[in-house]
C-alpha cells in the first residue's frame, strides 16, 4: 500500500511538472508564416515548442549514440538484436490481435515467435519469415483504435515524440505490457540494460531515412505529425486507402 | 516508423521509373503497376551507377521511363491546390520543374536505402467504367513489417497515368499540399517556387557529395 502511495505522489508531481512545463512552451511557442491551422492539431503551439525540444534532445543524445552504435558494432550483431527483441514484441502482437479478434493474424505471429524462439535460437534470427509467417505489429494504440476510440487532438510525448491523446493512453498500457519488465526485475541494472539497448536499436533503425524525410519537409513538423496520424490511421483500419479527402483544383483536370 | 516511410517512398519513387515499352502490356492499372515494378526493380538491381545516385543518369532513366505513365501536370496542379489557378502559365511551367526535380532528387537520396526487396501487387477492385483507381502493392522485406504503397491512377486517352501514391497511408499530393500552402501563403506563389529551388540545390549539393562526384 504505501508503495501504491508513494508511486501515486510520484505520478501526481509528474502531472503537475508536465503541466507547468506545457503551460510555459505554450507561452512562448510561435508558429511559423503562412501556417495552416490543422483541425487534428488544437494543441500546436505546445506541440511544436515540444517536437523542437525533443529534436534538440535527439542531435544532443540519442542520435549521436545511435550512430556511434551502427559504426562499431557490427550489422549481423545488430541483426541479431533486432531479431531478439522483435521476436519479444511478436508475443505482445500475437496477445493484440487477439483482442481485435484476429484469429488468423494472431496464430501467425504465435508461429513466428515458436519458430523463431526455436529454430531462429532464441530470437536471434527470424526463419520465420523465410517461411511464410510474415511481421506484423500491434500495440495498446492499435487495439483501442479497433475497439472504436477516435485517436483524439496529436499530442507530442516529452522525449518519446509523436502521438494522439488515445496512442498516448496506448503508450502507458504498452509500458506496463512491457515483455522486459516481465522476463527481467524492473529497474535492475539488466532491464535498464535491455531498455537502452532497444532504445538504441530502434534510433539506429531510423538514422538511414533521415536525410529523405528532410527531402520530403519544407516544415519538419508538419511533415512528421501528418505522416505520423496517417500512418497509425492506415494501421488501425488494418490497411484500406482512406479516400483522398477532396479535389483541391475543384475537380477539373488541369491540362 | 520514419524509415519505412522513407524506404516506401524511394521504393515507390523507383517504381515510377518504368520502360515506355510497359505500357503495351498493361491495359489495366494493375497490370501497368505490375509490369513497371518488376522491371524496374530488375534495372536498379543491375545500375550500379543508379545505386549510387548518379544525378544524369537518374535524369536520363526519368526522362525515358517515368514520365510515360504520370500526369505530372495534374500532380504538380494538385499538390499547389486551390493557388494553382492563379498562377500564371509562366509560372505553373516553373513550379512544375522545380516540383520534377524535387522528385527526382529525392528518388536519388532513396535509391541507395533499398535493397533485397520483392513488391507484391493487389488485383485491382474496379468497374469497367471507372476512370480513377487505386492499385495496392506491399513491399516485402524480411523479418520487418511489409510497407504497403498505393497508387491512384486516372484513365486517361494515352492509357492510365499515376498521379498520387501512398506511402505507409501518407497521400504525398495531401502531404505536399498542406505545406506548399503555408508557403504560398507566406511568400507567395514566387516565394514557393523558390523555396522549391533553395530545397532542390540543397538536395543536390547532398546527392552529390555521396555520390562522390
Amino acid at each position: 500500500m504505501r508503495l501504491w502511495g508513494a508511486n501515486l505522489s510520484v505520478a501526481s508531481g509528474l502531472r503537475l511538472g508536465m503541466l507547468a512545463l506545457m503551460l510555459g512552451l505554450s507561452a512562448c511557442a510561435s508558429l511559423p508564416e503562412g501556417h495552416q491551422a490543422d483541425a487534428r492539431d488544437p494543441w500546436e503551439r505546445y506541440n511544436r515548442a515540444m517536437f523542437s525540444f525533443n529534436t534538440e534532445v535527439d542531435d544532443a543524445v540519442l542520435r549521436p549514440v545511435a550512430k556511434g552504435y551502427r559504426d562499431v558494432v557490427p550489422e549481423p550483431l545488430r541483426d541479431a538484436i533486432s531479431n531478439f527483441i522483435g521476436n519479444l514484441s511478436d508475443m505482445i502482437t500475437t496477445i493484440h490481435h487477439l483482442l481485435q479478434g484476429e484469429a488468423g493474424k494472431a496464430g501467425n505471429a504465435a508461429a513466428r515467435v515458436f519458430i523463431n524462439s526455436t529454430v531462429g535460437i532464441l530470437g536471434l534470427g527470424d526463419p520465420a519469415s523465410s517461411v511464410g509467417y510474415g511481421k506484423t505489429k500491434e500495440d495498446f494504440g492499435q487495439t483501442f483504435g479497433r475497439w472504436g476510440a477516435g485517436p483524439g487532438p496529436y499530442f507530442v510525448i516529452p522525449l518519446l515524440g509523436p502521438s494522439t491523446v488515445r496512442d498516448t493512453a496506448g503508450t502507458a498500457f504498452d509500458f506496463a505490457a512491457d515483455p522486459f519488465n516481465l522476463v527481467f526485475q524492473v529497474g535492475s541494472a539488466t532491464e535498464m540494460g535491455f531498455q537502452i539497448t532497444r532504445l538504441v536499436d530502434r534510433r539506429a533503425s531510423l538514422l538511414d531515412g533521415e536525410s529523405t524525410l528532410d527531402a520530403l519537409s519544407f516544415d519538419r513538423y508538419v511533415s512528421v505529425r501528418d505522416a505520423y496520424l496517417a500512418r497509425r490511421n492506415q494501421q488501425i483500419s488494418n490497411g484500406d486507402v482512406p479516400a483522398q479527402s477532396q479535389d483541391p483544383v475543384n475537380g477539373d483536370s488541369p491540362k | 516508423m520514419t524509415r519505412h516511410l522513407i524506404c516506401a517512398a524511394a521504393l515507390c519513387l523507383w517504381t515510377l521509373a518504368s520502360p515506355a515499352w510497359a505500357q503495351t502490356q498493361s491495359s489495366t492499372p494493375d497490370g501497368l503497376i505490375k509490369s513497371v515494378t518488376q522491371d524496374v526493380l530488375e534495372s536498379i538491381r543491375t545500375d550500379r551507377s543508379l545505386q549510387k545516385g548518379d544525378l544524369s543518369r537518374l535524369n536520363q532513366l526519368v526522362d525515358q521511363r517515368v514520365m510515360p505513365v504520370v500526369n505530372f501536370s495534374r500532380m504538380t496542379a494538385l499538390t499547389v491546390g486551390v493557388n494553382w489557378r492563379k498562377a500564371t502559365p509562366e509560372q505553373q511551367e516553373r513550379l512544375m520543374a522545380a516540383f520534377r526535380e524535387l522528385l527526382l532528387l529525392t528518388y536519388a537520396d532513396a535509391l541507395r536505402q533499398v535493397q533485397d526487396t520483392t513488391v507484391q501487387v493487389r488485383p485491382a477492385r474496379y468497374e469497367a467504367e471507372d476512370t480513377d483507381v487505386v492499385v495496392r502493392t506491399f513491399v516485402l522485406r524480411t523479418g520487418k513489417e511489409p510497407i504497403q504503397l498505393d497508387y491512384r491512377l486516372q484513365k486517361t486517352p494515352e492509357g492510365w497515368k499515376i498521379y498520387d501514391f501512398n506511402v505507409l497511408g501518407l497521400w504525398l499530393v495531401d502531404h505536399y499540399r498542406a505545406q506548399f500552402a503555408q508557403l504560398v501563403s507566406a511568400k507567395g506563389l514566387d516565394g514557393l517556387i523558390s523555396a522549391l529551388q533553395a530545397k532542390n540545390q540543397t538536395l543536390r549539393q547532398g546527392v552529390q557529395a555521396k555520390a562522390g562526384t
